[in-house]
């Protein structure tokens, strides 16, 4: 047995056979042609980018169906590469000029286009030239008779591994029969994370190379909340992750009958139950967790896909998509939130040494005005589609607040001149992640329609820790009194405008926390939807006023772990009681 | 042959998207269209030799334009690369 530890990007357990994806690099053996034999390299060439052309445009459906048109923009630049007269027409030049065979040609062509990149260390050109390989394996694939460039998905559950996956191989693999995921490469923002989260099968990434040289078959466990995998598990731990995946998928049916049910508390308080999501096909299981709407949605997935910026039209299509599909639930855009650890060199921003307290959130958006105009655009119209809000990041103060209202209003004028569809009166609102909005919340309460408390950053940018310095890690404490002041002021100010607020940070997706925040007044909870099931059972077993002298106790406590070991005590009387209750209601039944 | 200058109006510069909007645009017309940037030149109808200018929003870049439709393909060029490109919004289709 042996356990390797990754990269925890999507939750759950598995324990299911190794479904390698691995692919041969094609061989490519040069060789020089005689001049007769040039009109047939030609030839051959022209059909294996033909046939490399048909193989894309199929994936570049498949992708558009399954995955949202977002998806297949990856594809679309494969297309235009493999027409590039730097690659296909410079190998057809060296077919005929050097007498080189067609696969030859190929290499040698793309390989210059590749040194050209290399020289401008730009990070955007390394990411390119991926894209340039994928182009050139297809048709070297074709070329070489090595079949069918695209991969197949395994016949029985698996546990899908391979050193890398592209979009175009995930689209190819379809979902079926994927216990779980498991790369070499990747992150919790990488394409397959984000898939596995909204698929619903646990994933663990950046295990690092060589790990798809384990054998098919192979019985392999994986632990999707630790982010390990265990190679060759004894029998006991078969056993034992057998059952932590049965009792997910029974808790999960527990459950799923509070689908329907309203997150209102036994005293009558009603709070909205939302979920973060980042792409179209997440709204499927959002819905099936019995989201309310959506309470975020990230919209950087979106432009990280393109690695170019999706214009206008491009969004337009993947907000109508989401709108469509939660046919006439509320969905909440938050505009391109770049910056701190999120840095895109294609959008123009730079390394900093200081990124979250950069050029980021909205400071970024007002000073990229043709893009931040392209993306509001795009909201509005999607707003005339159903009920849809706009949020705004990284405020600091009103100027920025008005500033980027100033440029709505424009975007609207033009909109109507146009006579393009389109809801002027969409809401408003700001996330108040940095202190200094916090407090400033009365103010800025009364220039929009709501708040959103992003609580990640609020506790990094209040307790001046930086959450990806792991020597400060300790300082993250949600209990701090200075973080639950800021949170209750800002509620507090929101209801005295008469404006709602919500809470859409990591916190609001730990049932830990949930009657806490139903205590400080918040009237909207936006979380990842597997653990919106969870969350609302507690809404609905947590009476308001006892949330609300939960809330006021924990305020009052001197020190975060004070208050930690108050919340711990609460909770754990409170389980008691649920027992008791239980064992009474069995008795009398 | 024909000579102009155009101010990448692009917020992000030459990057795939708007060389490929370029790309597309240089192919509807029959001139030679060579792009010059930084030392480096590129022609107009090959995306990834646009991309590899790297030439960034508000740079100038020099153009040239040699054949039969040298003068019609000049102004478009200009047009799309310091108007249009400003416009994330396309207006192709």
């Amino acid at each position: 047995m042996r356990v390797l530890s990754g990269i925890a990007a999507s939750p759950g357990y598995a324990v299911a056979p190794v479904h390698v994806i691995a692919r041969e690099a094609p061989e490519v053996v040069s060789r020089a042609i005689a001049p007769d034999e040039i009109e047939d390299e030609i030839g051959r060439l022209e059909a294996a980018v033909a046939k490399a052309r048909d193989q894309i445009r199929v994936l570049i459906e498949r992708l558009a169906r399954d995955l949202g048109p977002e998806e297949s923009a990856i594809m679309e630049s494969h297309l235009l590469i493999l027409e590039d007269e730097l690659t296909v027409g410079r190998a057809l030049e060296i077919v005929r000029g050097e007498k080189l065979n067609a696969e030859a040609a190929l290499k040698r062509a793309v390989g210059e286009v590749i040194r050209q990149f290399r020289d401008l260390e730009d990070s955007y050109f390394s990411e390119r030239i991926q894209d340039l390989h994928d182009v050139e394996d297809r048709v070297l694939r074709i070329l070489t008779g090595m079949e069918d460039a695209s991969i197949t998905g395994p016949d029985e559950p698996s546990v899908v591994v391979a050193d890398d996956l592209a979009p175009s191989d995930t689209a190819a693999l379809g979902s079926r029969n994927v216990a779980a995921f498991v790369l070499g490469t990747g992150s919790r923002t990488s394409h397959v994370a984000i898939l596995s989260r909204s698929l619903g099968v646990p994933a663990v990434l950046g295990l690092g190379e060589g790990i798809a040289r384990l054998g098919d078959g192979e019985m392999l466990a994986v632990d999707g909340e630790r982010g390990e995998v265990i190679l060759q598990p004894d029998a006991e731990t078969l056993d034992r992750f057998r059952g932590l995946a049965q009792r997910e998928s029974t808790v999960a049916e527990k459950l799923s009958h509070l689908r329907d049910l309203p997150a209102v508390t036994p005293d009558g308080h009603v709070v909205k139950m939302m979920t973060n999501i980042e792409l179209p096909v997440e709204v499927d299981k959002a819905l099936d967790c019995g989201a309310e709407g959506i309470g975020l949605l990230r919209t950087e997935y979106i432009y990280f896909q393109h690695r170019t910026l999706p214009d206008e039209r491009e969004q337009l299509a993947v907000y109508a998509d989401i709108m469509d599909r939660m046919a006439g639930r509320p969905v909440l855009f938050r505009t391109l939130d770049v910056g701190g650890d999120k840095v895109q060199r294609y959008l123009g921003a730079r390394k900093e040494s200081n990124p979250f307290l950069g050029w980021r959130g909205i400071r970024f958006l007002l000073a990229n005005r043709p893009l931040l105009k392209a993306q509001l655009r795009a909201i509005y119209r999607a707003a005339a589609l159903g009920p849809a809000r706009l949020m705004f990041p990284m405020i600091t103060g009103l100027a920025e607040l008005r500033a980027a209202r100033e440029i709505c209003r424009e975007c609207c004028a033009e909109l109507a001149n146009e006579g393009v569809a389109h809801d002027p009166d969409l809401e408003i609102g700001i996330m108040i992640e940095t202190p200094a909005a916090a407090v400033v919340a009365d103010r800025l309460a009364r220039e929009c329609d709501f708040f959103s408390i992003g609580t990640n950053d609020l506790i990094q940018y209040t307790l001046a820790m930086d959450r990806l310095n792991s020597r400060v890690s300790y300082l993250y404490k949600p209990l701090h009194p200075g973080v639950l002041r800021l949170m209750r002021s800002t509620v507090e100010a929101a209801h005295a405008a008469g404006i709602w607020a919500g809470i859409c940070g990591e916190m609001a997706s730990e049932t830990r926390y949930a009657e806490l925040l139903m205590g400080l007044g918040f009237d909207e909870l936006s979380l990842h939807a597997a653990q919106l099931p969870k969350v609302k059972q507690v809404v609905r077993w947590t009476p308001l006023t006892e949330a609300r002298s939960l809330a006021e106790d924990l305020c009052a406590c001197d020190t975060a772990a004070a208050a930690e070991r108050l919340l711990d005590s609460y909770l754990a009387a409170k389980k008691a009681r649920r027992f008791t209750k239980e064992q009474k209601e069995r008795a009398d039944d | 042959m024909l000579t102009a200058k155009a101010t990448v109006a692009d917020p992000v510069g030459f990057h795939l998207r708007a060389a490929g909007r370029i790309v597309k645009l240089a192919k509807t017309f029959t001139s030679d269209v060579t792009v010059r940037f930084n030392g480096r030149a590129a022609n107009a109808k090959s995306i990834m030799g646009l991309a590899s200018l790297a030439a960034d929003h508000g740079s100038v870049v020099d153009l040239e334009i040699d054949g039969p439709d040298e003068d019609e393909a000049s102004r478009a060029l200009v047009r799309l690369i310091e108007v249009e490109l400003a416009n994330n919004e396309t207006q192709e289709g």
